[in-house]
């Protein structure tokens, strides 16, 4: 077998049996079912959907969406989405290497014929498909969840939401690999773990503020309302704000939902899922960046450190 | 003669500006026990994670079953097997699933690996808890199927690292089993141990090691009879008559125990001489014998006499 796929079924056979992963599922089970049971009289009686502009100021995000009951079911619950993805990435990947240090198995490990490359993909790879698994169970306990509770469903919109999900296992993966990361900077699990769980609340909970705050600063003093002046102040506060919140995966994540649910006014409709791409093309590609590059740091770091 | 099992030259590696192995260099014979000494700290287990490209040395080449460990760490780790020193196996994982899962590492069918997984935990006394996980096992039964993942792919070199310490008596009986069947089939034991009386016991050669360095090397005859002649001959005489005055050149001390009883202190072997002279003097002699070191004097006066000079 190969060796990197041998750690990954280990460590997914360990988290499936593990009390931790029993939590997260429940966690996750829970909030998916609340989350449609609790707004499941708006999503009934909100009859024909339209198109409507959602703000979402704390990711810097601003889009049309085309207010199907699914496409409601994530805008409207963003936040816990959005924070219980990243924190659940951090903590899966923020004990995954150095715990296996602290124990002593990394040294019994390395002592059979595997490379460390293996062992690093193995635990991502592993970790990934539990994280995968317990989203696309999610996504059926949900659609479950709306068929028995009568809230009438469409095939573009599961599909939709089929995609969406998909997404937030990206977004959750990005904080896996930033999760891996810190376990290979850091000999104490509790230390990356704290320090993972923090980075992923900072950025998916006060990162915006900070945006909000550091912005104005750079941009400088506000000339007077109603002026040219004004105007192209507002659009360099504006650009700062977009490259500030360029650096947070919460914001390509959230822009990325509201693209797949996009709604188009005219034909009061989703815009086709081809435009969603094109417009989503950046936040795609830095969410996959945010992903390969913490983990190709990581990889470096444990390639060339000591396991002693 | 055959390719040296073990290979170590010129090895060194630092933490920051502690040298930990210092310009380490010595062969493992193919077939042979080797037991490697020293004090905490002296380097040990550095060599020994070298020696696994578990930690990436500073210099030095290492040569393994004839391959080099920069170039094939793999082939060489396919016949090798390794015990660390204060490791633990897979908590969650029961004593079959933790053996299997090391099993899958290696070119194995189904049916070799459930025989040998078998064999093993039977070997090691686990077969009757073989499906409770081990994170509920005792330190000796956790000590113990980690002795039995070091042997699952049924290999030519054994590294073991203090591989007795903190088991019960059961457990290190076993160690000290598995060391010896090991080397009647003829495959190559390397472990370092804190007990000196287990490396008396068990090794074929010793090298004792120090602040990174190797301060002695081989047969524990040999490095006896090295420390003898560097520390000097304890040699008891016993006569039927009264002991007469002895003076040799080389003796630097006499203490007489009884009046046909003594020990003489020389600094070299003088009991030919000695032997000789009462002789000539109508002296029988009842016994005439050296008084060897332990391998315990040996490694204090190696480690603590050096560091003095």
């Amino acid at each position: 077998m190969n060796p990197a796929w041998n750690i990954a079924l280990k460590e997914l056979y360990t988290s499936v049996k593990s009390r931790r992963f029993g939590v997260i599922v429940a966690i996750y089970f829970i909030i998916f079912g609340l989350a449609v049971y609790a707004i499941k009289d708006y999503l009934i009686q909100m009859g024909v959907p339209g198109v409507e502009s959602n703000e979402l100021y704390l990711w810097g995000v601003n889009a049309e969406v085309y207010t199907t009951p699914f496409a409601m079911l994530f805008t409207v619950n963003m936040m816990i989405i959005t924070v219980l993805g990243a924190v659940l990435g951090a903590a899966l990947g923020a004990d995954a290497i150095n715990r296996e240090v602290e124990n002593g198995t990394a040294k019994v490990l390395l002592g059979h014929p595997v490379y460390r490359d293996e062992v690093i993909n193995g635990k991502f790879l592993g970790i990934g498909t539990l994280i995968a698994v317990t989203y696309l169970v999610s996504y059926v306990v949900m659609v479950a969840v709306m068929l028995i509770l009568g809230i009438p469903l469409d095939g573009d919109s599961l599909f939709r939401g089929l995609l969406a999900i998909l997404v937030t296992i990206l977004y959750t993966l990005v904080f896996l690999s930033l999760g891996v990361l810190l376990s290979t900077l850091s000999k104490k699990p509790e230390t990356s773990m704290l320090a993972a769980v923090g980075l992923a609340i900072f950025l998916t909970v006060f990162y915006g503020i900070v945006v909000g705050i550091v912005a104005p600063k750079l941009v400088g003093p506000e000339p007077p309302w109603g002026t040219t002046a004004h105007g192209m102040w507002e659009d360099e506060l504006n650009a700062w704000m977009a490259r500030l919140h360029s650096i947070n995966p919460a914001h390509h994540y959230v822009q990325l939902v509201h693209y797949i649910f996009g709604g188009d006014r005219f034909l009061n409709y989703y815009i086709p899922l081809s435009d969603s791409f094109t417009y989503g093309f950046n936040n795609l590609a830095a969410l996959l960046i945010m992903l390969l590059l913490p983990f190709a740091l990581a990889y470096a770091r444990f390639l060339t450190s000591d396991l002693n | 003669m055959s390719t040296p099992a073990i290979t170590v030259e010129n090895l060194t590696k630092s933490y920051g500006r502690f040298r930990a192995v210092d310009g380490l260099t010595f062969e493992v014979e193919s077939g042979e026990v080797f037991g490697f000494l020293g004090p905490n700290g002296a380097g040990k287990t550095t060599t020994i994670l070298s020696m696994l490209g578990i930690i990436i040395p500073d210099g030095g080449r290492i040569r393994i079953l004839g391959m080099d460990m920069a170039r094939e760490p793999m082939k060489i780790k396919e016949r090798i097997g390794y015990l660390p020193e204060n490791a633990t196996v897979y908590g969650e994982l029961t004593a079959w699933k933790n053996l299997e899962f090391f099993a899958n590492f290696y070119r194995m069918s189904n049916v070799e690996k459930e025989r040998r997984i078998t064999e093993l935990l039977r070997r090691v006394g686990l077969w009757e808890v073989r499906y409770r996980k081990a994170k509920t096992f005792s330190k000796g039964m956790k000590q113990r199927l980690l002795i039995a993942q070091t042997l699952i792919n049924d290999p030519e070199l054994l590294i073991l690292d203090e591989p007795t310490s903190g088991l019960d008596p059961e457990g290190a009986h076993l160690v000290k089993e598995v060391i010896r069947e090991a080397k009647a089939v003829g495959r190559t034991v390397f472990f370092s141990s804190h007990v000196l009386s287990e490396v008396e016991e068990l090794s074929d050669r010793v090298g004792i090691i120090v602040r990174g360095k190797l301060k002695a090397v081989g047969p524990i005859g040999d490095i006896k009879r090295q420390f003898m002649e560097l520390e000097g001959y304890e040699i008891k005489v016993e006569t039927k008559e009264p002991l007469p005055e002895i003076e040799h050149e080389d003796i630097t001390r006499l203490e007489r125990v009884a009046p046909n009883r003594a020990i003489i202190f020389s600094r070299s072997d003088i009991r030919e001489w000695l032997s000789k002279s009462l002789s000539s003097r109508g002296i029988t002699i009842l016994s005439l014998e050296i008084e060897e070191p332990s391998l315990e004097d040996v490694f204090l006066k190696t480690i603590y006499g050096r560091e003095e000079e």
